[in-house]
C-alpha cells in the first residue's frame, strides 16, 4: 500500500469542515511534504509527526512522502490534523492496514513529540461536521472528552497516544469510548452577583427586569460607586436558562475560541463578557487574517457589558452597530468572509460627565459644560438610538444601605421566564424568541395597544421627537412590560414606563 | 598498511588527515559490503564536495558519508555533520543523480552516516555504526 486517504477536519469561522488527508509514498529523494493551503501550524506537523512516529516505535519511511489536504482551496489551520496525517503515513507505508477503521473514523488531535495526543481547539464543531458528513466515528484527544460527551449519533473515542491509535487501526485493541451524560454544573454558581445583594436601587432593578424580559439593550448612567457594574453582573443570573440549541451554539463558539473551561461539557449558563475599553474593533466584532470570533460572538445568547462607554473609541462602538441590529457579525478579510452569530444583550455603563457627579444629589460636579458635552458626545446618536432602555442609576440612599436586599435573582428570573414564554407563543413561527429581536413588521403585526396607549405613543412621538426606530423600540419595551404583568395588550401606563426609559436618550445631553 | 605509509608527509613521519580518511573509508566500504550493501561508487567528486561511498542495499540507492572520530574527540561524528555539510551533501547527491541517473525509475534514495570509531589504541581495530536516513530533501 503506497497510498492512503483518511479523514480529519479544520475550522472555518466557527464551523468544522472535513478535510481529506491523502498520503502518497513513492521513491526518489526522501522527505515529507505537506501541500493544500496549509498554514504554518499545519506544516509544522512534519516535525511532530516524524518524532511521534519514531518515539512510538514506527518509522517514517526514507522515501518521498506527499501529504495532500483536500479541498485544496480551503485555508487550513491548527494542529488537529497531526493525528490524521500520522495515521495516513502509517497506512500508506504498510505499518497499519487500511481497513474499515481507517475509513470510518475522523481523526483529531495534536501530536506531542513522544507520541502522546494533545487537546485541540474546536473539537465539538469538527465532531459535528464528522457526524453530519456521514462518518461513523471520531477519535478525539482524551482531554477534549467533555465537549463531545453529549454528542449523539457518532461513535466518539479517545486517543491517548499514537501507539494506541495504531493498535486500534490494526484491530488489536479498542480505544476507550467517550463517557456519556456528564452531570451539568449546577446553575447557581453561574452568576457572580445575586439581585438581593444589591441594596436599594428599586427603579434600576425594575428596568433590568424589563430589559431581561424582552432582551432589550440597556444603558446605565450614574455617578461612580452607585452600583452600575454590580447591576450588570447580576443580569446573567436573572436571564432564563439557555435552551438546548442555544447551549450547543454557545459551547461550539467557546470550543472554537479555545476557552471552554477544562472538563466541562455543554455550557448551560449564559456568557457574560466585559471587554476593557482599550479593545480594538477586530477583537470586538471578530477579525484577523483568518477571521476569528470576537467578543460579540463570545457574548452570543448572553450579556456584553461595556463599562465606561465613552472611553471606547467611536470607531469601535460604531463597529457594534451591525451585530446589534442583525444579530450576526459579518467579518470580511482577504482570505475569507465569515458570519458569526452575535445575539447578545448589550449592557453599557457610563458616568454622566468626566468627574462623574453631574446631576448627583450630594456632590457637586466640577466639570465645565464644554467638557461634559464633549465627553457625552463621544457616544454617537445612532449608537444610543439602538439602546432601548436608558437608566439613571442614582446614589444609594443611606437608609437603603442597611435595609434588606429585596427579591432574589431566582424570584425575578421566574417572572422573566413567564414573560418570555408569552413572547415565544406570540412570536411562534417567526424564528424570533423575544421582543427585542422584533423588527418593525412584527411590532406592527403583533403588538396590540389599548386606545389610551395608542394616543400616548403618538403624543410622545411628536413631543420627544422620536425617530422611527425609537418609536418601534418604545413599543417593543412597552410590550415586554405588558408581558411581565401578564396583560394581553399594552396599556397606557406600560407605554408611559417605556417612554420614561427613553427620555434621556433622545432628549438633551 | 604499506600504501598508507607512502602517504606520510615525510617530514615528521605522520599520516596526513586525508590519508587517514581514505583508510577509514576503505574500512567502511568493506564493512558495508559485508552488511548487505553492494558498493557502486567511491569518492564521487562534484563542485559541492565528495560523496564517500554510493551503494545499493535492497531496493535503496544509498549515499554514505563516512565520519571518523578519535575516542578523545570532543565533537561526536553525528554532530560533525553540520547544516552546511548537509546542504552540500544534498547538492552532491542531486549532481550524482543528474550525471549517472537512477538505476531504475522510482528507486528510493537514502543518505546514511557511517561512523567509524577506534576500539582501542590506533591500529587496534574499528567499530562501525550506520545511522540511516540522515537527510531529507524537503
Amino acid at each position: 500500500m503506497l497510498f492512503a486517504s483518511v479523514t480529519s477536519a479544520t475550522i472555518a469561522g466557527i464551523e468544522g469542515v472535513l478535510v481529506r488527508v491523502e498520503v502518497d509514498v513513492s521513491g526518489g529523494l526522501p522527505g515529507l511534504e505537506i501541500v493544500g493551503l496549509a498554514d504554518i501550524s499545519v506544516r509544522e506537523a512534519r516535525q511532530r509527526v516524524r518524532s511521534a512516529l519514531h518515539n512510538s516505535g514506527f518509522d517514517l519511511p526514507s522515501r518521498r512522502i506527499t501529504v495532500n489536504l483536500a479541498p485544496a482551496a480551503l485555508h487550513k489551520e491548527g494542529s488537529q490534523m497531526d493525528l490524521g496525517i500520522a495515521a495516513g503515513v502509517l497506512a500508506a507505508s504498510g505499518q497499519v492496514p487500511a481497513g474499515h477503521r481507517l475509513q470510518d473514523y475522523c481523526f483529531l488531535g495534536e501530536l506531542a513529540l513522544d507520541g502522546n495526543v494533545r487537546p485541540v481547539k474546536g473539537v465539538l464543531a469538527m465532531a459535528l461536521a464528522a457526524r453530519d458528513g456521514g462518518k461513523a466515528g471520531i477519535v478525539v484527544p482524551e482531554d477534549n472528552e467533555a465537549e463531545v460527551s453529549f454528542l449523539r449519533g457518532v461513535d466518539a473515542r479517545m486517543g491517548r497516544d499514537l501507539a494506541g491509535l495504531a493498535s486500534f487501526l490494526q484491530g488489536k485493541t479498542d480505544l476507550p469510548v467517550v463517557s456519556r451524560n456528564r452531570p451539568a454544573r449546577p446553575r447557581e454558581t453561574a452568576s457572580a452577583v445575586d439581585l438581593s445583594e444589591i441594596r436599594g436601587q428599586k427603579a434600576a432593578k425594575r428596568a433590568i427586569e424589563v430589559a431581561c424580559a424582552g432582551g432589550h439593550n440597556l444603558l446605565l448612567s450614574g455617578p461612580p460607586g452607585a452600583g452600575k457594574s454590580m447591576l450588570a453582573r447580576a443580569i446573567p443570573g436573572i436571564l432564563p436558562d439557555l435552551t438546548p440549541e442555544e447551549s450547543l451554539a454557545v459551547t461550539m463558539i467557546y470550543s472554537v475560541a479555545g476557552i471552554l473551561p477544562p472538563g466541562e461539557g455543554l455550557l448551560t449558563s449564559r456568557p457574560f463578557r466585559a471587554p476593557h475599553h482599550t479593545v480594538t474593533a477586530s477583537a470586538l466584532v471578530g477579525g484577523g487574517p483568518a477571521p476569528r470570533p470576537g467578543e460579540v460572538t463570545l457574548a452570543h445568547r448572553g450579556v456584553l457589558f461595556l463599562d465606561e462607554l465613552p472611553e471606547f473609541p467611536p470607531s469601535v462602538l460604531n463597529a457594534l452597530r451591525q451585530p446589534l441590529e442583525d444579530g450576526v457579525a459579518v467579518v470580511t478579510r482577504s482570505r475569507a468572509t465569515h458570519t458569526f452569530p452575535s445575539r447578545f444583550l448589550l449592557v453599557a455603563a457610563m458616568n454622566p460627565c468626566p468627574c462623574g457627579y453631574y446631576g448627583d444629589d450630594l456632590k457637586e460636579c466640577t466639570c465645565t459644560e464644554h467638557a461634559r458635552k464633549q465627553y457625552v458626545s463621544r457616544v454617537s446618536g445612532p449608537f444610543l438610538d439602538r439602546l432601548d432602555i436608558h437608566l439613571e442609576v442614582g446614589r444609594v440612599a443611606a437608609g437603603d444601605l442597611t435595609a434588606a436586599g429585596g427579591e432574589s435573582s431566582l424570584e425575578v428570573r421566574e417572572r422573566i421566564c413567564e414573560a418570555r414564554k408569552r413572547q415565544e407563543r406570540r412570536l411562534a413561527g417567526t424564528g424570533m424568541t423575544c421582543n427585542g429581536e422584533m423588527g418593525a413588521k412584527e411590532v406592527a403585526a403583533l403588538v396590540t395597544l389599548s386606545a389610551a396607549a395608542r394616543k400616548l405613543v403618538f403624543d410622545a412621538f411628536t413631543r420627544l421627537k422620536l425617530s422611527a426606530r425609537a418609536y418601534y423600540r418604545v413599543l417593543k419595551v412597552a410590550s415586554s412590560i405588558a408581558d411581565l404583568e401578564g396583560s394581553p395588550r399594552v396599556e397606557e401606563e406600560q407605554v408611559a414606563e417605556a417612554v420614561s426609559y427613553r427620555q434621556r436618550l433622545s432628549g438633551e445631553w | 598498511m604499506s600504501a598508507v605509509r607512502d602517504l606520510t608527509d615525510g617530514q615528521q613521519g605522520r599520516i596526513s588527515a586525508r590519508a587517514k580518511g581514505l583508510v577509514k573509508e576503505e574500512a567502511a566500504a568493506r564493512y558495508l559490503a559485508g552488511n548487505g550493501h553492494t558498493v557502486l561508487d567511491r569518492n564521487f567528486r562534484s563542485r559541492y564536495g565528495e560523496i564517500d561511498i554510493v551503494t545499493r542495499q535492497g531496493e535503496f540507492l544509498v549515499f554514505v558519508e563516512v565520519r571518523y572520530r578519535k575516542r578523545s574527540s570532543l565533537v561526536t561524528a553525528e554532530e560533525s555533520v553540520t547544516r552546511e555539510k548537509a546542504r552540500r551533501l544534498k547538492l552532491a547527491v542531486r549532481r550524482y543523480l543528474a550525471e549517472r541517473g537512477l538505476p531504475d525509475a522510482g528507486v528510493p534514495i537514502r543518505v546514511d552516516l557511517c561512523v567509524v570509531r577506534d576500539t582501542g589504541p590506533p591500529g587496534a581495530g574499528s567499530a562501525f555504526e550506520i545511522i540511516p536516513g540522515i537527510i531529507e530533501f524537503t
